[in-house]
């Protein structure tokens, strides 16, 4: 399969367009077929391998080589312990510390996925998962609401 | 989403996003090439920060008092001054100052997608590449340019 592979951390210049193998999944994983991806600052950060939270991946070259975490596609095959989906099921996740979104296919742990609403399109529901949580918790679990301060 | 929080909402950011912002349903924008929000003394209940380009001391004095910063990203100085002076200036006085490290779970997910459902909330894409792209789809998110989330279409 065709992948985004990096194998030193630096400028854009580092992805490389290359044949890599089809992952497989574990027992308790799910092979997608990648349809969208979208970037976070935290894809730029790896790739930079700056600030040094990044290296704990990789002190000195990137263990993981292809980036990417949020991703929207559609279930090709589940691992042998997986109930809750089946191939063809279209789903999206945040898998940040797994990463290898950046590919055609990529193998997810099961309890990540979630299944996209038929209303969105996959580029829509790719640009969600990793964005808006961290507005979610920035504001619900360090501002506004617990403070009961809105202005409402 | 922080106007839905009943926030009256500040944005800032280059002169290119301010538009963006705007429309997403800020208050008020601040260029920051030309306005130095932190001149904003006692200001804000809460600043959220993805960029950290500002000293945390300067942040404080625009946080009101029991104001609250959260810092989401960020050059790692910025990052160990929030660490260190962050925790100071919290135990010693009545604002807080900290970093978010976001983490998945799928109630958060399911609460998302029905405030999407309900047209409260909507992804904004800036701009969507292919895969065979990718290289410049980061270069075009380093260098500030995206007006909101960029995508790669992989098949």
């Amino acid at each position: 399969m065709k992948a985004l592979v990096y194998e030193k951390y630096g400028s854009p210049d580092e992805l490389k367009l290359e044949e890599v193998d089809k992952p497989i999944p574990k027992e308790n994983e799910v092979l997608v077929k990648v349809k969208a991806v979208s970037l976070n600052a935290s894809d730029m950060e790896f790739l930079r391998g700056i600030p040094i939270y990044t290296r704990a991946w990789g002190m000195f070259k990137p263990k993981y080589q292809i980036l990417g975490s949020d991703i929207a596609g559609i279930v090709e095959a589940v691992g042998e312990k997986v109930d809750h989906f089946k191939p063809g099921d279209e789903v999206f996740a945040d898998i940040f510390e797994r990463w290898g979104c950046l590919a055609e296919f990529v193998t997810a742990p099961s309890d990540k996925l979630v299944l996209k609403p038929a209303t969105m399109t996959f580029e829509e529901v790719a640009a969600v998962p990793q964005a808006a949580v961290v507005a979610l918790q920035a504001l619900r679990d360090k501002g506004i609401t617990e403070r009961g301060e809105s202005s409402d | 989403m922080a106007k839905l929080f009943g926030a009256e909402v500040t944005g800032v950011d280059n002169t290119g996003k301010l538009e963006l912002m705007r429309s997403l349903g800020a208050d008020k924008v601040i260029d920051y090439q030309k306005a130095d929000f932190t001149l904003n003394h006692g200001e804000y209940d809460l600043i959220i920060d993805f960029v950290a380009y500002r000293s945390i001391f300067d942040i404080k004095q625009a946080l009101r008092e029991k104001g609250r910063y959260v810092m989401v990203g960020g050059a790692l100085n910025r990052i160990f001054q929030t660490l260190i002076f962050g925790s100071l200036i919290s135990l010693f006085g009545k604002k807080d100052l900290g970093i978010l490290g976001h983490k998945q779970n799928e109630k958060d997910i399911k609460y998302i997608l029905s405030l999407i459902e309900e047209k409260k909330i909507y992804p904004a894409i800036g701009k969507v590449f292919p895969l065979s792209e990718g290289a410049e789809a980061f270069s075009y998110l380093i260098n500030g340019l995206a007006k909101g989330k960029v995508v790669v279409r992989v098949q």
